[in-house]
C-alpha cells in the first residue's frame, strides 16, 4: 500500500508540471494568430507546405492556400515552419502518407522536404498566444513577405484586432471619479 | 469565471465591512461602496494584467480607497484606514484563494 502511495506521489510530481505547462495561466485567455504569405503568387512554380516540430499527428503537413493563408490548425507548441517545394517534385500522396502515419517528427519531415529540393522560407510561426483577460487584443494577423534565399523568423507586418472591453475598464473609473467629485462638491455647498 | 463575478464579490464583501464598521443608511453605504470599487477595481485589473505585482497593486488600492472612504463616508482618517485595510485584506485573500 505504501509503495502504491509513493508511486502515485512520484507520478503526481512528474505529471503536474507537464499538465500545468499546457493549461491557461489564470487571468489570461487564448487568442488565435492568423499567418499569411503576402507574395505567394510570385512563386507559381512552387507549392508551399506547412508543418511543425512535434509529430505529424499533432502538427500535420498542410498545403498553404493560394490566398497565402497558413493553416492555424496546429497544436500550440508546434513551432510551425513553411517550405517552398518545386511543383515538379511535389508528391501529395507522400504528404498524406506522412500525415496518416502520425509518428513522423519535425526533423524527419524537414529532411524529406529538403531531399525533394524544398527550401525553408519561414520558421517558428506562432499560431496561438495568451493575453491578459483585460487585454484589448482579440486576434492577431501576421503577414510574411518571403524570398527563397532567406528563412523568415519574424513577420514583416503584424495587425491586431482589438475589442472594446479595455475602454470600458478606463471609462468606468473616470465616470465614477466624476460622480464622487460631484457628490463631494454638492455636499460642501 | 467571469471577471465581473469577482467585482460583485468584492463589492459585497466590502459592503459588509462598511455596514459593520459604520452605522449609516445601508443604501447610501452600498452606493458609495459601488462607486469606490468602480474607481479602483477596473484600474487594479488593468495594472495587474499588465505588470503583475499583486501586493503593490493591493496596497495602492488600499490607499486610494482609504481616501475615498474618508471623504465619501465623512469619517476620520483612522477609521477610514482601518475599514479600507480590513475590506481590502479580505478581498485580497479571497482573490488569492479563488
Amino acid at each position: 500500500m505504501k509503495n502504491k502511495i509513493l508511486i502515485l506521489f512520484l507520478l503526481c510530481l512528474i505529471g503536474f508540471p507537464i499538465i500545468s505547462a499546457d493549461v491557461m495561466t489564470p487571468g489570461f485567455h487564448g487568442i488565435s494568430i492568423n499567418n499569411y504569405i503576402t507574395n505567394i503568387n510570385d512563386f507559381s512554380d512552387y507549392v508551399f507546405v506547412s508543418g511543425g516540430g512535434i509529430s505529424t499527428s499533432m502538427c500535420p503537413l498542410q498545403i498553404v492556400g493560394k490566398d497565402g493563408n497558413i493553416s492555424e490548425h496546429y497544436y500550440k507548441f508546434c513551432g510551425v515552419f513553411v517550405y517552398a517545394v518545386p511543383k515538379n517534385n511535389f508528391n501529395k500522396t507522400k504528404i498524406e502518407e506522412m500525415n496518416s502515419k502520425g509518428n513522423i517528427n519535425g526533423e524527419e519531415v524537414k529532411s524529406y522536404l529538403n531531399s525533394i529540393g524544398g527550401k525553408e522560407v519561414i520558421t517558428g510561426i506562432a499560431t496561438y498566444n495568451q493575453v491578459p483577460d483585460v487585454s484589448p487584443i482579440k486576434e492577431e494577423n501576421n503577414y510574411y513577405t518571403i524570398s527563397l534565399s532567406q528563412v523568415k523568423t519574424e513577420p514583416d507586418k503584424v495587425d491586431t484586432t482589438k475589442n472594446k472591453l479595455i475602454y470600458v475598464y478606463i471609462i468606468v473609473p473616470i465616470v465614477a471619479i466624476l460622480i464622487i467629485a460631484f457628490i463631494l462638491i454638492k455636499r460642501r455647498k | 469565471m467571469n471577471s465581473f463575478f469577482y467585482l460583485i464579490i468584492t463589492i459585497l464583501v466590502e459592503f459588509i465591512v462598511y455596514i459593520i464598521a459604520i452605522r449609516k443608511k445601508a443604501i447610501s453605504l452600498l452606493e458609495y461602496c459601488i462607486l469606490i470599487n468602480l474607481v479602483t477595481w477596473p484600474l487594479a485589473n488593468i495594472f495587474y494584467s499588465s505588470f503583475g505585482m499583486f501586493w503593490i497593486i493591493e496596497i495602492s488600492v488600499f490607499i486610494i480607497e482609504s481616501i475615498l472612504i474618508k471623504y465619501l463616508l465623512n469619517i476620520n482618517w483612522r477609521k477610514a484606514i482601518i475599514i479600507s485595510f480590513i475590506a481590502n485584506l479580505i478581498t485580497a485573500l479571497i482573490g488569492l484563494i479563488i
